[in-house]
């Protein structure tokens, strides 16, 4: 086990190296430069070169990415060209806010999702099947800024009942129902995606094929209830290998993030993102794309490292 | 004998297509969606031929109209006919879902068949690179590179379709693992066929059912990409049309003009769904396994 850790450690170093280097490489050969988005245009050429020695931009982008891995080591992921305050700091004040959303979004997601594909595993083929698979089906379907804008219409414009943008009401201080009222759109939004039609499908096929298993079969000619069958023989096992597409709904829910609080303006680090690429703010877009891929590296990790242990079946060397 | 063979090897052909077609048919929904594709493409390439509206002609005096008899989906903030818009936008998206998807199929099964016949290091290799790609959060890598590039059509399908390969390279990868160790497999070698003929002759042809359905669920995930590009304002940009910048554009008008949102999302949304309903009942009609 501990050397499977330990593997596993070691082989995310090169991935997240990997990842780092890439998107460097993509960022810093844009043509132009952002410095000249922040001297004066009218400004004479020597400005201008001070600027970028300032940036750091002047050295080769080989040496460039060293010194970016040698400052992130110690905690450091640079200043924002945008204004000048370390981007750290930056994302700390945003990031809380999307992993509210993102854990919301997700709690919604399984709690429909799951408990619908079981009983539609159950109940094989019956109205409550088709409607239910109707329902996760659209879910995958539909463009989440568009049906953040249907939701809109309907609850802001034509009903007046929640906010559609920001995440309090302007001038109002901290207040728990003004600040949920401005989220239950955008979680909506996140939560009723492609994650849950995925846990939907995956509860749904997993449990048909478990049910059919002899053990089951053993369980109900034990004279069990139905019940007990279900939940206790039955479920456990269906729902093991669900740990690991929890990992990897991740890079879907930061997609889905980025747009949702575009839609809603939330000052969240999604919406951080697209100002800082719009921008061309190299250490912000940089410093989000690191933590956002790291999180999904570990979040992998983790998922088949749950997975271990739940499932005694499995063995790590 | 040839004869025979041949014509025992066309009987098969015909029950294989004959089991295909019975499962297909049984998804009714998935025929819908059929039938609402191919009337969108036939609409999509006589879009000129269909209305009396040009996608471009400005008319100041007709902003914001209501859907009425002349504008059945009412008119923009420039008095630009919206289902003309929409219908030339279809030829933009469904394009670029097909040419993205082409791009991101023959990526990933390249890579994935090469991986998965040699194994070794090349497999090592190969799926740490692809491990390295899936790991980015897909939309944020695509924004960046199209922010980067430039958002001109070209760029932003070749963006997709290189970002979004990984899991294709993944399957075909685990369907390679799996047929290279079979007897045909086998003896094909024996005959000293060259590595390219076993990979692309004999082991290919027996890992498309899979691939055929990534195809088409990737279709309606490339063209949901192409429109949150357009939406956040980095896909195909404006005057030309496309779903996603006609709902960009609506947005400011929400209040006065739902028709400018609801309709070009309306048709992102029913092809994505045709889409995934075909892709669905192909997955259920080409796995053998799934016998009901």
């Amino acid at each position: 086990m501990r050397r499977y850790v330990l593997r596993r450690v070691l082989q995310a170093v090169p991935v997240l190296l990997g990842i780092t280097m890439i998107s460097f490489f993509i960022i810093h050969l844009a043509p132009g430069s952002p410095a000249a988005l922040l001297v004066d245009p009218t400004a004479d050429p020597a400005s201008f070169e001070a600027m970028e020695r300032a940036l750091g931009l002047d050295r080769p982008l080989h040496v460039q990415y060293y010194r970016w891995v040698v400052r992130l080591l110690r905690g450091d992921l640079g200043r924002s060209f945008d204004d000048g305050r370390p981007v750290l700091e930056r994302v700390v004040e945003r990031i809380d806010l999307t992993f509210l959303l993102m854990a919301a979004a997700f709690l919604v997601s399984f709690c429909i999702g799951i408990p619908l594909g079981i009983v539609c595993a159950v109940r094989q083929y019956s109205r409550t099947d088709h409607v239910a698979s109707a329902f996760a089906f659209v879910g995958l379907s539909l463009p989440n800024f568009w049906f953040a804008l249907i939701l809109m219409l309907l609850f802001t414009i034509t009903l007046g009942w929640l906010p559609a943008q920001g995440i309090q009401t302007h001038g109002l201080g901290f207040n728990l129902w003004d600040r949920t009222r401005h989220l239950i759109m955008p979680v909506i939004v996140l939560g009723y995606g492609g994650a849950l039609a995925g846990y939907f499908r995956y509860t749904r096929s997993s449990m048909l094929e478990v049910i059919r298993q002899d053990y089951v079969r053993t369980a109900r000619s034990k004279g069990l209830a139905e019940r007990v069958v279900i939940y206790r023989h039955a479920l456990k096992n269906a729902l093991l290998p669900l740990i690991t597409l929890v990992g990897l709904a991740l890079p879907g829910f930061f997609g889905g993030a980025l747009v949702t609080e575009q839609v809603f303006a939330l000052p969240g680090i999604g919406r951080m993102a697209w100002t800082a690429i719009m921008r061309r703010d190299y250490p912000t877009v940089m410093a989000i794309n690191t933590i956002a891929a790291t999180l999904v590296v570990a979040g992998n990790f983790l998922a088949d490292l749950a997975y271990g242990l739940v499932d005694p079946r499995i063995k790590y060397d | 004998m040839a004869r025979t063979m041949m014509l025992a090897q066309a009987e098969r052909d015909l029950s294989w297509r004959a089991i295909f077609w019975s499962r297909f048919r049984r998804h009714r929904l998935a025929i819908a969606g059929l039938v609402i594709l191919v009337l969108l493409y036939a609409a999509a390439i006589l879009a000129p031929h269909l209305t009396a509206h040009s996608p471009y002609a400005i008319d100041l005096g007709n902003r914001l109209e209501p859907p009425c008899a002349t504008h059945p989906l009412g008119t923009d903030f420039f008095g630009r006919d919206i289902l003309t818009r929409v219908l030339f936008g279809a030829r933009i998206s469904l394009s670029v879902g097909f040419v993205a998807v082409g791009i991101m199929i023959t990526a990933g099964t390249l890579i994935g068949a090469i991986a998965g016949f040699y194994g070794g290091w090349i497999d090592n290799v190969l799926m740490r690179f692809t491990d390295i790609v899936i790991s980015f959060p897909a939309l944020f890598l695509i924004l960046t590179v199209v922010a980067v590039i430039g958002p001109s059509i070209f760029n932003i399908i070749a963006t997709i379709g290189l970002i979004s390969w990984p899991p294709v390279a993944r399957l075909v990868r685990a369907a390679f693992l799996s047929l290279r160790e079979q007897d045909f497999t086998e003896a094909a070698r024996a005959l000293g066929a060259p590595d390219p003929k076993i990979i692309f002759r004999h082991i290919l042809p027996n890992a498309m059912a899979p691939i055929i359905v990534a195809a088409t669920l990737s279709v309606a995930g490339a063209i949901l990409t192409e429109s949150a590009l357009s939406y956040l304002g980095l896909g195909v940009q404006p005057p030309t049309p496309s779903w996603g910048n006609m709902l960009f554009e609506g947005r400011d008008y929400i209040r006065r003009a739902w028709w400018y949102t609801v309709y070009p999302g309306l048709f992102i949304f029913v092809t994505v769904m045709s889409f995934n309903l075909v892709g669905d009942a192909l997955r259920d009609a080409l796995d053998p396994r799934l016998d009901h």
